[in-house]
């Protein structure tokens, strides 16, 4: 069950959806947490997680920063949008530019399971 | 007027004329009359001498005769004699006054002649002429009779009688006075002539120069009179001409000016009627002295309604407008009013008005002034912005709300349905116990934070010391502002920290303002309060928090009061809406200034408590 060589970056500026992310994933993946993107960014080089669960409304750099910036430098990484207030516009250029799925705050624990699974099987 | 324009050259001439024909008139009767009466004595004289000596000659030729009583040779020497020219007879009377000898008539020889002429010439002792009327037709003729005396002897011995015709001399007076009256008649002729020539020579100029003078008074300027006389005449032109360019140079003058007075008028006509403004002049007994083009169109009154007519008639004495012309003519002072609603037909209006006094040179008060502008379409589009500002609003703080409120929810959801999984977990557990309360609590907070904003709840206020509030609040973050290398510098003025105020939430927004410093300043620097009093004439606290952090751009300084505004790496951006809406419940003030990359400085105002 435990599978500690797939690391999944969090990023989100509430430490309460990375507490939860730590409880929910936490005894199965190896996490990383970001409080902003530039940390994100800099995870993401450095670390080369294979998941990335991403909120868009952050302050400095955003989600939606980050997801272009990694568009534009083609990372092999993928991308899971975590956000609070859901906007068709919103999700569809975030999908356009390589987000994988959109979910929306408060999370089902279901999909964020589901989603891991498929993505690092 | 008329009368006078009329030529009186024409009339001057004629009087001149007629004046010297008369004169030339007189003289020369003068002259024929005393010429005639002259020659005619001359050829009376003449006559009358040839007859004396023509009858001295028979006399002397026939005394011989008269003694010897020969009445042959004295007939004789009577027919020889009346052989002459204008003799018309010869009678020799003798001694004893019978005739001698008659010529032409023998018979009366040795006759007494009765008729008085010849009695009288009987009798003559001396030489006596008698005009007298001779034969049946009445000749004129002179009868010169010569009495004959013997030498040295005092006897008369005849008397010697020619009658010499006066018809010859009456033709050549006749004659003489024909030629006076043709000569006379020559020189009447010659003379009207010379007097129409020179009368002309004189009126001449003078009709020319009263023909400039109609001409002048009729308008035409453009002319000069050429008389070169050199006489009064001469000088008279030359002056006229002289009065004439002055008067011209005058007139070109003022129609110079009268074209400058019209080329403006036409400019500041085209000027009111290109403004955009209403315009509306009164003169100082409030009467409608000017109205443009706009301004027609706003009060929806035409200039030929309006003029001379008083303004409250005009707009009616409730009008906006009217009120504030009426106003800055009475006082004697500038109005200027942002907003005023005026009626209409229709819609109302809204107008952005002013009103001044109008002055002359001198700065004599002589009418007012209005100007104004339409603003309805732009008090519309305002009205659209604010809504439109609202609407923003509402999404900042709907999706601020979302963020706020579903991140804890997200968290208590997630911790909530792993419970059934993981309840056996202790680690778990401990996270579980803290994390689900706290972010209960955060959600908790939100809604009393947003109860706090929108709450109208009339605080409980009492007198408190500014000062000791703010060093309170010092206190609590001295620790955090050491760790961050903060340093705090006090200029709080002891002698006015007095207030009337609600402690908790002051304390709460000079917390939020200190905390808003601290994180301003990441890498250290000076945060400095000070109060004092805002000016000498407002004596209202002024509090100012500097600090010397990252400072703000535009955008941030705008929207820095407005909920969930936030630029912090945490926190929810409901705190400055706060402190703004806790300052506003102490009727005061907050505002800030800030220099990106310098700091900022908050400034509020908040009432001194009376004493």
């Amino acid at each position: 069950m435990n599978n500690f060589t797939k690391r999944i970056l969090i990023v989100d500026d509430d430490k309460g959806i990375l507490d939860s992310f730590e409880v929910l994933l936490g005894d199965r993946y190896d996490l990383v947490m970001a409080d902003n993107g530039y940390e994100a960014l800099r995870i993401i080089e450095t670390e080369q997680p294979h998941l990335v669960f991403l909120d868009i409304k952050m302050p400095g750099l955003d989600g939606m920063d980050v997801l272009k910036k990694l568009h534009e430098e083609q990372k092999n990484v993928e991308v899971v949008i975590i956000t609070a207030t859901h906007r068709e516009e919103t999700e569809r250029e975030a999908k356009s530019l390589g987000a994988i799925d959109f979910l929306m705050k408060p999370l089902n624990i279901v999909d964020v399971e589901r989603i891991a699974s498929q993505v690092l099987s | 007027m008329d009368s006078k324009k009329e030529p009186k050259s024409i009339r001057l001439q004629t009087r001149l004329i007629l004046y010297s024909t008369l004169v030339i008139l007189l003289l020369m009767a003068l002259v024929i009359i005393i010429v005639e009466k002259r020659q005619s004595e001359t050829i009376q004289e003449e006559a009358q001498k040839r007859g004396v000596t023509m009858a001295r000659h028979l006399a002397a030729v026939s005394t011989n005769a008269l003694l010897t009583y020969n009445y042959v040779i004295l007939e004789q020497n009577a027919e020889r004699v009346v052989l002459e020219e204008e003799v018309l007879y010869v009678i020799i009377h003798d001694k004893e006054d019978k005739v001698a000898a008659y010529s032409q008539h023998d018979e009366k020889q040795g006759m007494i002649l009765t008729d008085e002429v010849s009695q009288k010439a009987a009798r003559a002792r001396a030489p006596l002429i008698q005009p007298i009327l001779y034969g049946e037709k009445e000749v004129r003729v002179l009868d010169i009779s010569i009495p004959v005396y013997i030498k040295e002897s005092q006897e008369k011995w005849g008397t010697i009688r020619i009658g010499l015709s006066l018809e010859g001399m009456s033709s050549q007076i006749l004659k003489t006075r024909l030629n006076l009256l043709l000569l006379g008649g020559f020189a009447i002729v010659l003379g009207i002539l010379g007097s129409v020539f020179f009368a002309r020579r004189i009126t001449q100029p003078i009709s020319k120069l009263v023909g400039t003078t109609i001409a002048a008074a009729e308008g035409d300027l453009e002319q000069a009179i050429d008389i070169h006389t050199g006489d009064e005449i001469g000088e008279l032109g030359k002056n006229f001409n002289h009065m004439i360019e002055q008067i011209r140079l005058h007139r070109n003058e003022l129609e110079d000016r009268l074209r400058q007075i019209t080329s403006l008028k036409a400019y500041n006509d085209n000027i009111l009627a290109s403004m955009t403004n209403g315009l509306i002049t009164a003169d100082s007994e409030l009467k409608v002295v000017t109205l443009n083009e706009r301004a027609e169109q706003i009060l929806e009154k035409t200039k030929e309604e309006v003029a001379n007519r008083s303004l409250d008639q005009v707009l009616g004495d409730r009008h906006p407008l009217y009120g504030m012309m009426a106003e800055t003519f009475a006082q004697d002072r500038v109005i200027f009013q942002p907003e005023i609603e005026v009626k209409r037909s229709e819609e109302p209006m809204w107008l952005t008005a002013s009103a001044s006094v109008l002055t002359d040179g001198e700065g004599k008060k002589i009418g007012v002034l209005a100007v104004f502008q339409d603003i309805t379409g732009i008090k519309a589009l305002e009205e659209k912005l604010r809504q439109a500002d609202r609407l923003a609003a509402m999404g900042t703080v709907s999706a601020g709300l979302a963020h706020e409120i579903k991140n804890p929810l997200s968290a208590i959801k997630t911790f909530v349905a792993l419970l059934p999984r993981k309840f056996q977990n202790p680690s778990f557990m401990e996270k579980f116990n803290i994390t689900v309360p706290r972010e209960i609590d955060r959600i908790n907070q939100l809604v009393e934070d947003l109860l706090e904003l929108t709450r109208i709840r009339e605080h409980l206020f009492v007198a408190l010391d500014v000062n000791h509030l703010i060093l309170q609040v010092i206190d609590l973050y001295s620790e955090e502002m050491k760790k961050k290398q903060i340093h705090f510098e006090n200029h709080l003025d002891g002698t006015i920290s007095q207030i009337q105020g609600n402690a908790e939430t002051l304390y709460r927004a000079f917390s939020n303002l200190v905390i808003n410093a601290i994180q301003a300043m990441p890498n250290g620097g000076t945060l400095r309060i000070s109060t004092g009093l805002i000016s000498s004439e407002n004596p209202d606290l002024r509090i100012a928090f500097s600090d010397t952090g990252m400072g703000m751009d535009a955008e941030t300084t705008k929207n820095i009061f407005n909920p969930f505004f936030t630029t912090k790496d945490k926190g929810v951006g409901l705190g400055m809406a706060l402190t703004h809406k806790i300052i506003e419940d102490h009727k005061g003030t907050i505002e800030v200034v800030s220099v990106e990359g310098k700091g900022a400085t908050f400034v509020l105002s908040l009432p001194v408590a009376k004493k």
